[in-house]
């Protein structure tokens, strides 16, 4: 007997890939939660730096806009397409040099996509969908003979009508594990992207106006001012102040989108890590746990 | 070396949240105990140490930016590109196997006319 028959076919069929979906749908949500939030205050700003891009340049002679496509609706309207091919292309754009806000939220649409399409190749239905295809057709196959067809032709249609359930069954598992191992490859291969990515994305938006370190930095200054004030009408100050940089601190922290594309790169090395495995598991839990925090948190503020 | 660098600071962050943790817990215990200038010495150490931190953190943050995002973005675009690929071979595959159901149905009966 080969290795292979260790698990024999009728348990292999029962065998299922780790069913990574419920992670992605989570870290799904985490990201359009943070994009939401995060549009409306960088968006402006990567307007600005386009304007900006654009005047420079203009004053360099430079062309800043390109039509790509047909962008011709005769064209379109000639092979069968009611609507021509047509985009706009900004060349200025600054999607090069320093990290800024266009490049964050081009990496955020990055992001967006990536997890919808992981999204997509998790979902097991298609695996489902092959199996019973398979057998449909080895059905509809077996339906051929009824005794009136050649003997060659009755043969195969009686090996169908036996089989249908286990090759159906099979084919099923097949195309399961061709689908979690392309997940498994795919979701591998972006995990150092998606680290280095959110790294710097989180740098960057510790910089801009409302961050953490400003927070802290306040936090920290409201309670050295209370140990050191030296009045009881000083201490009360300081100790109004402190409570609110203390509310301030909190807020931020809730709403912080650099700490949500980091918790985001956390869920990503836990589905990257395989359910499977009891490290893997325990971390998706961890993440789980700690997005539930941050979502508490948020309530509260 | 910027590589060793960030790991290096971020080692430096990590013993650095431990000692923070048992400052403010030492404080708040001598305060409890009525030692109100020990609590204060040790809670004005801790301040200065989460001061350090931020100075660090600034430090990997500059070290950070320095890097380019375009490439991690593309590189993350075109590996989104495969699981669409990989999910529409699938589905090609699905739609496949419907196709030659129907075409064995028609020979079917194509065959049933016939004999």
């Amino acid at each position: 007997m080969t290795r292979f028959s260790a698990c024999s076919l009728v348990l292999l069929i029962g065998c299922a890939a780790p069913d990574m979906t419920p992670a992605i749908d989570e870290a799904r949500l985490l990201l359009a939660d943070t994009n939401t939030s995060l549009q409306p205050a960088i968006a402006p700003v990567a307007a600005a730096e386009l304007a900006a891009a654009e005047q420079a340049a203009m004053a360099e002679g430079k062309v800043i806009l390109d039509l790509a496509g047909d962008c011709d609706f005769e064209v379109a309207r000639a092979n069968g397409r009611m609507v021509s091919d047509c985009t706009l292309v900004e060349n200025a754009r600054p999607t090069t040099g320093p990290v800024n806000a266009t490049q964050v939220l081009d990496a955020m649409d990055a992001l967006e996509t990536y997890f919808a399409a992981l999204g997509a190749l998790a979902d097991a239905r298609t695996s489902a969908e092959v199996g019973a295809r398979t057998k449909a057709l080895l059905d509809a196959v077996g339906k051929l003979d009824a005794g009136k067809g050649a003997d060659g032709l009755a043969r195969i249609a009686a090996a169908a009508r036996e089989r249908s359930e286990l090759v159906g069954g099979v084919a099923g598992f097949v195309a399961n594990q061709a689908r979690a191992k392309a997940l498994r490859r795919v979701v591998r291969r972006a995990d150092p992207v998606i680290g280095r990515m959110a790294e710097i994305a989180a740098a960057w938006l510790d910089t801009q106006p409302g961050n953490m370190p400003a927070a802290q930095e306040q936090l920290l200054a409201a309670q050295e001012a209370l140990i050191l004030a030296s009045n009881p009408a000083a201490r009360a100050t300081a100790a109004s102040e402190l409570r609110a940089a203390f509310t301030a601190f909190r807020k931020a922290e809730a709403a912080s989108p650099a700490t949500r594309i980091l918790l985001l790169r956390r869920m990503h090395a836990a589905i990257a890590a395989g359910p499977s495995g009891v490290d893997g598991f325990e971390a998706v839990l961890e993440t789980l746990e700690d997005i539930r925090a941050l979502i508490d948190l948020a309530e509260e503020t | 070396m910027s590589g060793e660098a960030l790991n290096e600071l971020g080692r430096i962050k990590q013993s650095q949240q431990t000692a923070l943790a048992r400052l403010r817990a030492h404080a708040i215990a001598l305060r409890a105990v009525g030692d109100e200038a020990g609590a204060n010495r040790l809670a004005l150490q801790a301040i200065a140490l989460s001061r350090q931190n931020l100075t660090l953190a600034t430090a990997r943050r500059k070290l950070l930016l320095r890097e380019p995002l375009a490439p991690q973005t593309a590189a993350l675009k075109t590996l989104a590109l495969q699981a669409e690929t990989a999910t529409a071979r699938m589905q090609a595959l699905i739609d496949a196997l419907e196709q030659a159901t129907r075409l064995v149905n028609i020979i079917g009966r194509i065959l049933a006319v016939l004999q």
